[in-house]
């Protein structure tokens, strides 16, 4: 049986972090996933590295945090983060007093902010709505949540700690009212494992109450759902807010080349089964018309929600979830009476994934008796760029090509260059809307990579294959090509891979209701057919 | 980027604008219309410096727009991003120039015997391809004096007036091409007016020179304005000057509040020659004078005229030349693209292009190629042995009974 320090449940940006954190301090981790990388709210989010703009005149201490947060993130992990600004739109629908109220309470939290007159905010912004009354800059940015996720396990991986996708973890042995160990299953092949360990954290989201379940505990949390919409290109270059009390469908965040748009919020049972509502989505495009009206036309992608695990402390009632305090909630079951080494960790944003994993690790090495004090402010999460590299893949591929591949894989570039170099043909570009080449792909599904891709899907998340406007209709098709012909998969486990895959693609699109995107979607049914019987796939050729 | 530019979202992926590019024809390193244009759209909006020296041998050709069946508006997006392409020294300045044919005009002009024997000495090419990179396999068309002018009213009866648009070619290369012009529509019983305008920006457009582009379309919208208020329509020669004040200003001054309600009054009373007659033609009002004429011919329709939408009026105005037997090539762009072909690099390119349709006008072997576009007869001069001459000079000629 393997064993460990510590188990992590959950490979969210949070349990990413604590990962991290773990390692710098040199006790011994596994974070185990039921899916993969970002499975949970974090690959659901708009990726809004919040300024603490959007809280500041409710709750000024998130909103601090988040400042805080917003500036070791950015130095930390640039490569993770698009710093484009935001900008706070005074809308004249909304209550003048709010934006005199907000104005003084940005001040009191020292965010950097300047007061433009409609004119100003129109000149950066041409999309913004003709009718705006002004707007407030604030240091807004967007965080790319695969990259950073992977960024800190990559980063932990690297320092020996373990991390396993596709590992649910469905037991928790203690005795002696302490953890011992957990046991888990592979969700792709059912296989079984166990892990003897000090300690366990549940880093698990929406899911916290069934960890914490397993462990025989109880942790208030409710689910609230929040959906999204991926809008084709960037109406704005900046992230735009509505500067009014926390509503819904009032944030536009530019993110790579598409702009997510939302949200609403709604109580819901759990994190599982989530759809959206066509009068939602209406509701949010007509939302996100009053800021830009350009909205109302603009080709919307996919459609996805995610739920936040809202940490409802004992006296709040259950009235809208946005009362409910947006802070996190660290829980060390051994001092509230319940199982020892079993610590939950819920609620929070992703902004402030790193302080909640600095507060979890404390609280940990406290337990094995380890004297350290958190790093992770101060280290880069990824060493910076090597220039011969960059020198050399900039000969190797054309400069859009070259920058996108940079971004995301940063050192282990050289890997792609040597496959390149051993062999041209690897340059083809296999997903044209984001520039991903045949040699990046291949580099995410070998053995090489700090944490393979074992699904279509799972390429998706490390290299954004998928995520344009064909939503895997062609690429999709080459990547299951590539994962034959490197003996990832055989040929009717790929034919199934894809099919599973583009019927998860489409489920994304299927609420839209109009636009180009129902064009394309056709296009993908014309070619595939609507039940996929084109790639329906019998009979097993040997291995050929 | 702005709102009217939400047509980026209208690309499917579906490639039909690859299948129409001539240049991806050719070489399959071209990385093509879908993604010179809406694909690297996105990611330009987004910051990524996407700047590739590609997007210097797109044609302009428009071909893309003509095959896209989902309104994406291909080329535009390819032109804007070529203005903002940054070009080494040398080719930089080569392109300047290349950009302004009216200023080389104008200069060469002053003295168009010496500029012509320079342009044509040993040395002077040796040093256009070994230093400007302009190939030494082409000739460039010869300068004469610009001595295109109104013509005095021949009769007193009141005709319908016309504003004629030469263009830098007909200007300063061929002026005689432009009394052609007039001499026709005079036949057609239409008074014709040379329209005081400068080069229709054109080639500045292809040569990535934005600025030159923008300050050509707005000489030119403030010099036809008046006119056309006046209640003339507008007339040109080239296909390219038509493209050019049918739709370019449009996109080049669409920021332009002042000007933009002029540039929608030209656009909408502009005409070719070809397009006008062929509507006098339908409404019984062509002058049918023609004299018997044997000749066989192959008509080419430029990019520019197809891009227009308006049929292939020439191809069915020469139909009606009693003895005239002609066929429509139909074969695709010549790849010559104005001043794309005499650059060294594209050279090989631009020639490959043109392979289909020199072919088919060796099969067809006809005794001459008629086509509207200047720049088209060159291409067809040079890879055939055949000779190619503008429409309007054939249906003179037919008036005069000069055909053989
Ligand atoms: C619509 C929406 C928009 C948001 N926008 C923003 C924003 O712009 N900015 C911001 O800062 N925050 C935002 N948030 C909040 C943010 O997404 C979350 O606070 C944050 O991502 C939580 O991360 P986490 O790691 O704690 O949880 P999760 O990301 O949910 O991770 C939990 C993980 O645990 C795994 N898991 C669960 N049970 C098991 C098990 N038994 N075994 C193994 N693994 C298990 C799950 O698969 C999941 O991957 C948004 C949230 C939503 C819903
Ligand atoms: S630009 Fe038009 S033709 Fe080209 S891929 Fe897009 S939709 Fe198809
Ligand atoms: S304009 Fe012509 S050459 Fe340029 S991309 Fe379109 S089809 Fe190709």
């Amino acid at each position: 049986m393997k064993s460990t320090q510590v188990v992590i449940i959950g490979g969210g940006a949070t349990g990413a972090g604590i990962l991290w954190d773990l390692s710098l301090r040199g006790i011994s981790a596994i974070l185990l996933e039921q899916g993969d990388i970002a499975n949970g709210a974090t690959g659901r989010c708009h990726g809004l590295l919040h300024s603490g703009a959007r809280y500041v005149a409710k709750d000024l201490e998130t909103a601090r945090d988040c400042l805080a947060e917003n500036r070791i993130i950015k130095t930390i992990a640039p490569h993770c983060v698009e710093d484009i600004g935001g900008l706070m739109v005074q809308c004249p629908q909304d209550d003048p007093a709010f934006f005199e109220q907000w104005w003084r309470a940005a001040g009191d939290a020292d965010i950097p902010s300047r007061r433009l007159n409609a004119e100003e905010a129109l000149a950066l912004e041409p999309n913004l709505a003709a009718n705006i009354l002004g707007a407030f800059t604030c240091p807004d940015a967007h965080v790319d949540v695969f990259r950073l996720v992977l960024a800190n396990i990559e980063a932990a991986v690297g320092r020996g700690a373990r991390f396993h996708t596709y590992s649910k973890v469905n037991s928790i042995q203690s005795a002696d009212g302490r953890v011992r160990g957990v046991g888990y299953s592979n969700t792709l092949t059912g296989e079984k494992h166990e892990i003897a360990c000090e300690v366990v954290i549940n880093a698990a989201g929406g899911w916290a109450q069934e960890a914490a379940a397993l462990a025989g505990v109880e942790v208030p949390v409710r689910c609230d759902k929040g959906t999204l919409l991926v809008l084709n290109h960037r109406p704005s270059s900046r992230v735009i807010n509505r500067c009014r009390k926390s509503g819904d469908g009032d944030i536009l965040v530019p993110a790579g080349p598409v702009c997510i748009l939302g949200t609403s919020s709604m109580s819901v049972p759990g994190p599982d089964g989530l759809t959206a509502s066509p009068e939602e989505i209406n509701y949010l495009l007509q939302l996100g018309a009053e800021l830009i009206p350009g909205v109302a036309d603009a080709r919307i992608l996919r459609i996805f929600c995610g739920a936040r695990a809202l940490y409802v402390p004992a006296k709040v009632d259950s009235a809208g979830g946005r009362e409910i305090s947006r802070s996190y909630a660290l829980f060390d079951h051994e001092t509230l009476g319940g199982v020892g080494g079993f610590i939950s960790i819920v609620g929070g944003k992703l902004t402030t994934y790193r302080l909640m994993a600095a507060a979890v690790c404390d609280c940990v090495a406290g337990k094995l008796g380890v004297q350290s004090e958190c790093t992770t402010g101060k280290v880069p999460l990824r060493p910076v760029d090597d220039c011969k590299a960059h020198r050399r893949i900039n000969e190797l591929l054309p400069l859009p090509v070259a920058e996108k591949m940079e971004r995301r894989l940063g050192p282990a570039v050289t890997r792609v260059i040597e496959a390149i170099d051993a062999r041209p043909e690897l340059a083809e570009l296999v997903c044209e809307c984001e520039m991903v080449t045949r040699a990046e792909l291949e580099y995410v599904l070998g053995e090489a990579s700090p944490i393979p891709a074992q699904t279509i899907a799972d390429i998706g998340r490390r290299t954004r294959l998928g995520f344009g406007p064909c939503q895997g209709t062609f690429c999709g098709y080459r990547a299951m090509l590539a994962g034959f012909q490197t003996h990832r998969w055989t040929a009717s486990q790929a034919a199934k891979e894809f099919s599973s895959y583009l019927h998860e693609r489409w489920k994304g699109q299927a609420l839209i209701q109009e636009g180009k995107q129902v064009e394309q979607l056709d296009l993908s049914h014309e070619l595939y057919g609507a039940d996929l019987s084109t790639c329906a796939y019998s009979g097993e050729p040997d291995g050929k | 980027m702005r709102q009217d530019d939400f047509a980026i979202d209208n690309c499917l992926k579906c490639s039909v604008c690859n299948a129409a590019c001539p240049v991806f024809g050719v070489n399959a390193q071209y990385p093509g219309p879908k993604q010179l244009g809406p694909e690297l759209e996105r990611l330009r909006l987004e910051g990524i410096s996407a700047d590739t020296e590609w997007l210097e041998y797109c044609l302009g050709c428009h071909r893309c727009d003509m095959a896209c069946p989902h309104g994406v508006g291909v080329s535009e997006m390819i032109a804007h991003a070529k203005a903002k392409h940054h070009k080494p020294l040398v080719r930089g300045l080569r392109d300047w120039w290349f950009a302004r044919p009216g200023l080389l005009g104008k200069l060469t002009t002053i003295l168009p015997a010496i500029s012509n024997f320079a342009l044509s000495m040993k040395l002077a090419r040796f040093f256009m391809s070994k230093v400007m990179r302009i190939t030494p396999l082409r000739t460039f068309p010869a300068y004469t004096k610009p001595n295109l002018r109104t013509p005095p009213a021949r009769t007193s009866e009141d005709r319908a007036r016309l504003l004629f648009f030469p263009g830098c070619f007909i200007r300063y290369n061929r002026p005689d091409l432009g009394r052609k012009v007039i001499e026709l529509l005079e036949r057609n019983g239409f008074a014709t007016e040379v329209a005081a305008t400068e080069c229709c920006g054109v080639p500045a457009a292809a040569n990535g020179d934005a600025a030159q582009a923008h300050a050509m379309a707005r000489a030119n919208v403030k010099s036809l304005v008046a006119g056309v208020d006046a209640g003339m329509r507008v007339v040109t020669a080239c296909s390219s000057c038509g493209y050019m004040l049918k739709t370019g200003f449009g996109g080049l001054l669409k920021d332009d509040r002042e000007l933009a309600p002029a540039v929608q009054k030209i656009a909408a009373s502009t005409l070719d020659v070809g397009e006008l007659l062929i509507a006098q033609s339908d409404a019984g009002m062509l002058n049918t004078d023609f004299q018997q004429a044997n000749m066989r011919l192959a008509y080419h329709a430029p990019c520019h005229q197809k891009s227009q939408g308006i049929g292939r009026p020439w191809f069915h105005l020469l139909r009606q030349i009693p003895g005239i037997t002609i066929e429509d090539l139909d074969a695709g762009c010549c790849g010559m693209s104005g001043t794309y072909g005499f650059k060294q690099e594209k050279y090989k390119i631009s020639v490959a292009i043109g392979q289909e349709l020199f072919d088919s006008i060796n099969a067809s072997q006809p005794q001459m190629v008629a086509t509207e576009c200047a720049t088209c007869q060159m291409q067809i001069e040079h890879g055939t042995d055949f000779k190619a001459i503008h429409p309007v000079e054939i249906m003179l000629q037919a008036y005069n009974g000069k055909i053989i």
